[in-house]
């Protein structure tokens, strides 16, 4: 079906369009030129809004099994929100950890086109896959961990080649049907398996007898070498900690000038100044990612109110256990692989840390000069839940807003910040390369994020008006796939997602040591281990779209 | 000034979730206003009016839910005190959940869950109840947390099942995994109790005619007892209209057993004896 978007103000930053007025044609599934239609297609007046690609949520923990115990410990959150169905939209539940049905229809409602489970294990892909199937109306994508596997580092400890590596880094992109490899808390996740309680960069950890510096720098290397687009998505040591800034920016430096993401950076850029010995170090990170051009980063907004934080990071999910709000919490091991720990947590602005990392979010997005390489995330659902994203786009946008919330704060946060002197609004352009162009160019998604003809025909039409908030929240249209799938903020057809993969080539001869190693400790074979394009598709439920790896 | 009652008209096919009974009678909403609201049935949406008719005011302190069915869940869900909910007929899950302070007689059964989480008030349950009374919903760190809940009747499996506070007395007997990981509270019965009673039990009292069909294995037995608190335990015991009138208040002689050793409990299990 031929539709045409007529009169509005076109944000796409790819083409460096920056709120000209255009007409765009949707053809089947693409975008189109608008005058190449016949003249008696369906035509939308549009004039009164703007529009941007669909957009894209680069770190979302949507899908998995952590996900999928944090629903079950925050029952108060199910409880509290129901949602009926109808003809249209399945029932669920949920605010902090909605159900899969209850994600995609949430996202669709804000124009998000699709979303990327950053945390997959391995051995837990099938199901982080299953559950991503579940939620419909956006595309999905996984970044598969790895780090903190018993493989990785026996490989690293017997000395093995970078090849060598890059060869089990493919296998296991190839396996577990993902898009990219993160690493959380380099060889922290295993040392504590180990009883260690903290492992800084250049700390050899005894159990493995590597350190975190090592890690980051083989498996950045190995994913730009694989030519992945997607640079290795690092979760650095010492989530948490006062005084981490120093271990995120030895964490850029171990990348050695290979491209590098820093996930969440918010919760790295601590610093150990002032009476509680907390202290903001965004100024300091925001001129590492300045100066470093090889480093992109999410933020990791907070905002105030009951969450629940979701982490493989074993070691700071266990230190934090003790802020448990409501009171219960989990950590737990994951075999061979990796751990997993669920602590539930109630941001409070009248507390002084809460209120600070509050404010350190906003300075690191303040002071970052380039747009395409600092993305905007909550880290769903570990700072808020994605559905507070207009509300942060709103306080990037409007510097009398922003003072405003500030000014309810801690006051000994207010004093120890220096948001209110920083006068940068982010442009409408800005937030459409922010949340749809720069994602997209990451995760080489050639296709998304743009509204240039040929492109897929994900797009979100805003109708204009004076509060940001409502507009980013309510779009008036959303398209996916070419298809109207949101009128006035209302959900109007329910469609399923794809899933976007890579499948960088290696030596399949890794196999043989892997099967000798997964006989021996690891709790599936091999064989079933691994899924392919057609269980996706047919069991699974996703079908799998294939990006291209650079040649290097 | 006349009773206030709601008569429900429906099928009974559907699920009826009952939660606009607590937010009609918070906002203090009139019989029309509430008539026009819209209820999920499944995935079908209906007028209240269509299945509920509704004659007096709500502010009412008495309120009576004629005809009801079990497939009304959450009945009295969150009643505050100073209202007395009186149900004819049966009930469906959860009822008087989070009771805050309300009284709540039942005339038949309930499902499962009934005065799951509930704080304060009294329940009544002239029949049957299921399992998990007085207890939690799942992922709920406590249950029952305070008032009294008394079932005339039998009531199922995991009775009192993470019970904080309160008293609940069973008249007729008592399913399995009764007190289960009790934190503290009263238990009391005058039937029989089922297998593994007073499992991972922390502190709180089962006090019971006879030997459960089994005790959780960290129990250990403490020997015969004249304890002087009974009595005064009675006085509780013995307040409504029950078949616990029966029991003589001044009864004291009990055999008493310690536990669950395996969670460091000092929960206490009581059968009389004499």
């Amino acid at each position: 079906m031929a539709i045409k978007l007529v009169g509005a103000q076109i944000y796409d930053p790819v083409h460096q369009i920056d709120g000209k007025k255009m007409d765009i044609g949707i053809d089947q599934e693409q975008i189109c030129n608008a005058d190449a239609l016949a003249p008696d297609c369906e035509s939308i007046d549009v004039s009164d809004c703007i529009i941007m690609a669909g957009a894209i949520d680069l770190h979302t923990h949507i899908g998995g099994g952590k996900v999928n115990i944090a629903r079950t410990m925050m029952i108060e959150d199910h409880q509290a929100h129901l949602h009926h169905g109808d003809h249209q939209c399945r029932s669920g539940s949920g605010h902090a950890v909605p159900s899969t049905f209850t994600a995609g229809y949430r996202y669709a409602e804000m124009g998000y086109t699709a979303g990327f489970e950053p945390a997959v294990l391995p051995v837990n892909a099938r199901h982080a896959h299953m559950e991503m199937a579940d939620t419909p109306m956006i595309d999905k994508g996984g970044y598969v961990l790895l780090g903190n596997d018993d493989f990785l580092l026996q490989m690293m400890r017997d000395g093995a080649s970078q090849s060598a590596i890059n060869d089990y880094v493919a296998w296991v992109l190839n396996a577990s049907q993902c898009i990219g490899i993160k690493v959380v808390n380099a060889g922290g996740v295993h040392a504590f398996k180990f009883n260690q309680r903290r492992l800084d960069v250049d700390e050899v950890s005894t159990a493995s007898g590597v350190t975190p510096r090592q890690i980051v720098n083989v498996l950045s290397r190995a994913v730009y070498e694989l030519g992945v687009t997607h640079p290795l998505h690092v979760h650095a040591s010492n989530l948490g900690v006062p005084g981490n800034f120093e271990t995120t920016i030895a964490t850029m430096g171990a990348a050695e000038g290979v491209p590098i993401h820093l996930t969440h950076i918010q919760f790295h850029s601590y610093g150990t100044e002032g009476d509680m010995k907390f202290s903001s170090a965004a100024c300091e990170i925001a001129e590492a990612i300045n100066k470093n051009k090889n480093v992109t980063a999410d933020v990791g907004q907070i905002m105030f109110g009951q969450t629940v934080t979701t982490s493989g990071d074993t070691m700071m999910q266990y230190y934090g256990h003790e802020h448990a709000s409501p009171k219960k919490w989990t950590v737990m091991d994951i075999e061979c692989e990796m751990g997993c720990g669920v602590v539930p947590f109630r941001y409070r602005d009248k507390s002084f840390v809460n209120a600070l990392q509050w404010s350190i979010g906003l300075e690191i997005f303040l002071q970052v000069n380039d747009p395409w390489r600092v993305f905007l995330t909550t880290d769903h659902p570990n700072g808020a839940p994605f559905t507070s994203y207009p509300h942060l786009i709103k306080l990037l946008m409007n510097r009398s807003f922003r003072n405003d919330h500030l000014s309810n704060l801690h006051p000994e946060a207010q004093r120890m910040s220096n948001l209110s002197s920083m006068d940068r609004e982010y442009s409408l352009y800005e937030i459409a390369i922010m949340t749809r162009a720069a994602p997209s160019k990451i995760l080489g998604l050639a296709d998304q994020g743009h509204l240039a003809a040929g492109a897929t025909a994900n797009i979100t039409v805003y109708r204009k008006q004076d509060d940001i908030e409502k507009m980013f929240a309510h779009p008036a249209y959303v398209f996916k796939n070419g298809k109207m799938i949101v009128k006035d903020g209302k959900i109007i057809e329910t469609v399923k997602g794809v899933t976007h993969v890579v499948k960088p080539d290696y030596d399949k001869s890794i196999e043989k040591s892997l099967r000798t190693y997964f006989d021996k400790f690891q709790t599936i074979s091999l064989d079933n281990f691994k899924i392919s394009n057609d269980e996706m598709e047919e069991c699974i439920g996703s079908r799998v779209v294939e990006h291209p790896c650079k040649k290097t | 000034m006349s009773a206030t009652t709601i008569e429900y008209k429906g099928s009974g096919d559907h699920r009826v979730n009952m939660r606009w009974l607590q937010q009609a009678l918070e906002q203090d909403l009139s019989p029309k206003e509430i008539s026009k609201s819209t209820l999920n049935l499944g995935s079908e949406q209906t007028l209240l009016g269509d299945i509920f008719s509704i004659t007096g005011k709500l502010s009412a302190s008495e309120i009576t839910l004629k005809n009801s069915t079990p497939s009304l869940d959450y009945v009295g869900i969150g009643l505050p005190s100073g209202r007395t909910l009186s149900v004819e007929g049966d009930c469906g899950h959860y009822l008087g959940q989070q009771l805050a302070g309300g009284r709540l007689i039942c005339t038949g059964s309930a499902l499962h869950y009934a005065g799951c989480n509930m704080q304060a008030g009294s329940i009544e349950i002239m029949s049957n109840a299921g399992d998990y009374v007085g207890g939690s919903i799942a992922g709920n760190r406590r249950g029952m947390a305070g008032g009294r809940l008394l079932i005339h009747g039998d009531s199922g499996d995991f009775t009192g099942d993470l019970m904080r506070r309160g008293l609940l007395m069973v008249a007729g007997n008592i399913g399995d995994h009764c007190g289960n990981r009790m934190i503290a509270g009263t238990i009391t019965s005058m039937g029989s109790v089922g297998e593994n009673a007073g499992n991972s039990m922390r502190r709180g009292t089962l006090l019971f005619p006879s030997k459960p069909a089994s005790i959780a294995t960290g129990f250990s037995d403490c020997g015969r007892h004249s304890l002087g608190f009974l009595p005064l335990l009675m006085r509780d015991i013995r307040a409504p209209e029950s078949a616990f009138q029966t029991l003589h208040p001044m009864r004291r002689r009990v055999q008493r057993y310690l536990g669950d050793a395996s969670v460091d409990g000092q929960g206490e299990l009581l059968i009389w004896i004499g």
